[in-house]
């Protein structure tokens, strides 16, 4: 491998100790041998004690030098006008010491590849003296109208100027490649390989070592974390601070203008392209390794499969990229920390999968899970696992809280039933005596707050109370838990508030009362049931089944899924398919749910959607109507199929209830 | 004569290629069967139209009507003369197992009902006296006596973390009742409730939160199983439990993640359960039959994939794509494939 090993700062200094006071070379192409005669060395060679001698002392003897150098260097001024360019201009050997001293090993094993990229490396901000990155630095060159070659200060850009006249011109074509405008169709424009093997790993890194392109991916990784500490020091710096905050503003703006033209993936690449330049690990691991985390990290996985998880862990919605690195570790580490994650806020079934047993399953799991739903708060899974499957052919991405949950499946389920049967597509309504008309009318309603859906029980309550009640038009009504409810409290004085007095409230069970202006509102009732069936039970019946809705509304072709290679056929060969259906729970997850009874089955809609390597190749990834979106299971495929199997048994049309479905 | 060779219900025993052990097979549809008594004198079976049906000797009358779709499920004890019976609408259309159905107590051999309330998960306890049911959405258990459904009580749970959380329940006599509940953190418990002070005890409290317990009882003593919510990996264990101490020294303890699932009135002296064990690099279940004494357990059935067992009126069934096995352990000669004399009536 060509990567050099440069484990830390100190174990560098003890490298460069024969260049720091032999004064060799280091640099074989920049340098000359040294104007500056030994004895100018703070410490006597002759006294220095083989690499036993203090490390730090020698960092700050050659610290005190570039000093030295520094001050005498800025006196002299050069530029383009006042030197003779047709001969030699040299990097201060002293600089160069310090840049090998203060860079990092990754950075500095990219500028050994070739003398073009340590230029394209100091031009991308990448190599760093013991001030940090330099801006000006100290030169050997010869003045015009002069003989011998002399000390001077130069800025970067004019030293890269006169260099890249000279040799390297190349760089200056690719300097533009990566400038705003062609920022976007230059990064596009590369092949970002996901190694499958070390070997393919290490042969991908070493192409790109050698890709005259790495040093200026390698800057746009340097001003994304720039970009992000400047956007911490501004929120500690001082409002007064004018030009220090002007200063870091334009740092973050440079990181969010790139952040805008690149893929997390192509970012997250790049950054371990450049990290893993002197250990190839760095670069590998997260490809090569078998848990999700740090392929999500890395950008091989979307983070979608964790974020809404990253949101809990964190606290912070939506999660940056550097939440979702912690919030990554934490699961790592954590393994326990999934079982219980959201099931207060998000009730489903409990305990939910380990972190590892969800690693396994979301590397595998195809389902699009851009939203969050509640299971446990919604007691039809035909609604569940109808939205699941909308919001995958759909790619929904939705932000939902935890009193949403419930409402948005069944909003949503609601909508697309009544477009299809406008007469009885939807079953719930609620009954009041209507004051102008003297008749009792219905309403249709989906339980649970909406902002603006008519369907949505706040506002079919609200247009009841405005007509009948007495209740002002720009007024709301907001769902309430009958814990939060204090009557006695200022807040509650005034207003229509519709209190869940369940601890769980679902669609079929839940008591309410409705209050207005502290007075409870008598005469609502609450009518139907959420009866839905999910595939035919009778020949005559065609439509008002999940199976008829999705057909209609999402265009999908479904075919029967029968033993395991179909499955997996379904599954890893056809893009976005996905396989639904419904068994019983005894079967499907029998370490939760007993058989007592001859003939018992619950039927339990579930979706799969990934097959699991991990075992003997015959496991799958489940999702049960009951499950939490982002928990799937790892289950043998026997299971699934006993389930259907003994479902089969008890459904009134005997009908195999397994389909696979793809649009 | 005649007539007795024509019998409606006869057990039959055929064999299946997936295994040796022969399958339940009976003259009427096993799948419309929800009761069948051991000595084959009373099937409780439900038509497609929502019907619950009892056929005994050379008849065959209704005992609960309902609409089209009605499924019905039934727990009783082989010494009980009470059948309790979940009447349970709209299975085809409320895809959800906390679905609540309304339970009804049914003399065995009668056709007349009582109802006792609404919930799931109904058990018989104290050889078929006492009924327990749970009603999830208010997670309540309530307990009734058979003999007088006026005479109960109720075991508020605290179970709020899993929506989906049904405790096992066993009475050790009328005053006492040990269950399973769940805390807030959702590590599961042993409770003894007592009736006559209406006060609860914690017996036994789970490590964490990945072991599901359940209680079984046998007619001699009650046992405690732990077992893993998650196939991947775990352990599961098996105690005999002292009323007033809990659980002692474990009788059973395995790495492996079995399912469990005990029943342990059936033979004197075992606990039959779904054991896991490793085949490759997976894990595979088959119903194994735990010897208390010896600690030993021994595969009852050969398909790799059994997780459920169930016993019917004294007879072990082993589910298993859709179909019911009966283990080769039991004494196939008790299993009567005749109705005996015709009775004189109903």
């Amino acid at each position: 491998m060509w990567q050099v090993f440069w484990p830390s700062r100190y174990f560098k200094a003890l490298l460069l100790l024969p260049c720091l006071f032999a004064g060799g070379e280091v640099h074989s192409q920049l340098l000359e041998p040294t104007t500056f005669p030994r004895q100018e060395v703070a410490i006597a060679p002759d006294k220095i004690p083989g690499v036993l001698f203090p490390l730090e002392q020698l960092v700050t003897a050659q610290s005190a030098k570039l000093n030295s150098i520094n001050a005498k260097a800025i006196n002299n001024q050069a530029s383009l006008s006042n030197l003779d360019t047709s001969k030699e201009v040299l990097l201060e050997s002293t600089f160069v010491q310090s840049l090998l001293v203060h860079s990092q090993p990754a950075y500095l094993a990219l500028s050994r590849q070739a003398e073009c990229s340590f230029y394209a490396a100091l031009e991308n901000n990448l190599l760093r003296s013991q001030e940090g990155v330099p801006t000006s630095f100290p030169i050997m060159a010869t003045a015009k109208d002069k003989k011998d070659p002399e000390l001077f200060s130069i800025e970067r850009n004019s030293f890269l100027n006169i260099v890249y006249k000279k040799q390297c011109a190349s760089n200056r074509d690719l300097g533009g490649l990566f400038n705003q405008e062609n920022l976007a169709k230059t990064i596009n424009g590369f092949t970002f390989a996901v190694p499958k093997s070390e070997l393919e790993c290490n042969n991908i890194l070493t192409e790109w070592a050698s890709n005259a392109y790495l040093p200026y991916l390698c800057g746009i990784h340097e001003k994304i974390e720039e970009g992000n500490r400047a956007e911490l020091q501004l929120s500690a710096t001082n409002a007064s601070d004018l030009l220090t905050r002007r200063r870091l503003g334009l740092r973050v703006r440079q990181r969010d203008q790139i952040i805008s033209t690149s893929t997390l993936f192509q970012r997250n690449y790049i950054g371990a392209l450049c990290q893993g330049l002197d250990d190839s690990s760095k670069f590998c691991a997260p490809f090569l390794t078998n848990e999700i985390w740090p392929k999500i990290v890395a950008g091989e996985k979307p983070s979608w499969l964790i974020d809404r998880r990253c949101e809990q862990i964190i606290g912070n919605s939506p999660v940056t990229g550097k939440d979702l690195v912690t919030c990554a570790a934490k699961l790592k580490k954590q393994p326990d920390l999934c079982v219980s994650l959201g099931a207060k806020e998000y009730p489903a079934l409990f305990p939910r999968p380990n972190c590892k047993e969800l690693s396994d399953a979301l590397l595998v799991e195809k389902l699009i899970t851009r939203f969050r739903d509640c299971p446990g708060n919604l007691d039809n899974g035909t609604i569940t696992n109808g939205y699941r499957l909308w919001a995958h052919f759909l790619a929904k991405d939705e932000k939902v809280s935890p009193v949403e949950c419930a409402q948005a499946p069944a909003l949503a389920f609601a909508t697309e039933s009544l477009k299809v049967d406008p007469k009885e597509g939807w079953p719930l309504g609620i009954c009041y005596q209507n004051r102008a008309t003297e008749k009792k009318e219905c309403r249709s309603y989906v339980p649970g707050p909406h902002a603006s859906s008519p369907l949505s029980e706040n506002l079919v309550i609200k247009k009841i109370l405005v007509d009948n009640y007495g209740m002002g038009t720009d007024s709301e009504c907001k769902i309430i838990r009958a814990d939060e409810y204090n009557p006695s409290l200022l807040e509650y004085k005034n207003g229509c508030y519709i209190v869940y007095r369940d601890n769980i409230c679902t669609l079929t069970h839940c008591r309410r009362l409705i209050v207005l202006n502290q007075k409870t509102i008598e005469g609502l009732e609450f009518i139907g049931q959420a009866l839905f069936s999910y595939f035919p039970d009778s020949i005559a019946q065609t439509k008002s089944t999940l199976q008829s809705l999705l057909r209609e509304t999402l265009k999908i072709e479904s075919r029967e899924i029968r033993n395991l290679t179909e499955l997996t056929f379904y599954i890893k060969k056809l893009k976005n398919a996905v396989v639904h259906g419904v068994g019983c729970a005894e079967e499907l997850l029998p370490s939760f749910f007993k058989r007592n009874y001859l003939n018992q089955c619950s039927p339990l809609p579930f979706i799969l959607d990934g097959i699991s390597d991990r075992n003997n190749g015959d496991d799958v990834v489940l999702r049960t109507a009951i499950d939490d979106i982002h928990a799937p299971r790892i289950v043998p495929w026997n299971f699934v199929f006993n389930s259907v199997s003994a479902f089969q048994e008890q459904h009134l049309l005997k009908t195999w209830t397994l389909y696979g479905i793809k649009n | 004569m005649a007539l007795r060779t024509s019998l409606i219900f006869a057990i039959l025993l055929s064999a299946s290629a997936w295994s040796k052990l022969p399958i339940l097979a009976t003259k009427q549809d096993i799948t419309n069967i929800r009761y069948l008594t051991r000595d084959g004198k009373y099937t409780y079976y439900q038509r497609r139209s929502g019907d619950l049906l009892l056929g005994t000797n050379f008849n065959v009358s209704e005992v609960l009507k309902a609409e089209m779709g009605t499924h019905y499920t039934i727990s009783s004890h082989p010494e009980s003369e009470w059948m309790v019976i979940n009447q349970i609408k709209h299975m085809h259309r409320s895809y959800d197992p906390r679905l609540v159905g309304t339970l009804f107590r049914n003399k065995k051999g009668q056709t007349s009902t009582t109802e006792l309330g609404v919930g799931t998960n109904s058990e018989v306890h104290l050889l078929g006296s006492w009924t327990s049911f749970y009603e999830p959405y208010t997670r309540l258990i309530v307990f009734k006596n058979l003999d007088n459904p006026q005479i109960g009580f109720n075991i508020q749970t605290a179970a709020k973390l899993n929506p989906y959380f049904f405790p096992t329940v066993t009475m050790l006599d009328e005053q006492t009742v040990l269950y399973i509940d769940m805390n807030e953190k959702g590590e599961s418990a042993l409770i003894r409730f007592n009736r006559i002070d209406g006060k609860s005890k914690v017996l036994f409290k789970n490590e964490g939160v990945s072991r599901r317990l359940e209680i079984c009882q046998s007619k001699s003593a009650t046992y405690l199983g732990a077992f893993p919510y998650q196939q991947a990996d775990g352990a599961a264990e098996i105690w005999e439990i002292d009323k007033e101490k809990g659980p002692s020294k474990p009788i059973y303890s395995s790495n492996m993640p079995d399912i469990g699932h005990m029943i342990c009135d059936h033979t004197q002296g075992k606990i039959y359960f779904s054991k896991a064990f490793k085949q490759g690099k997976a894990y595979r279940h088959d119903i194994y039959a735990l010897d208390i004494k010896s600690g030993e357990s021994e595969s009852i059935s050969d398909f790799r994939y059994a997780t459920q067992i169930i016993d019917m009126d004294g007879l072990l069934l082993i589910p298993f794509q859709g179909k019911y096995y009966v283990p080769l352990e039991q004494k196939q000669a008790e299993v009567k494939d005749n109705l005996g004399p015709k009775e004189e009536q109903l």
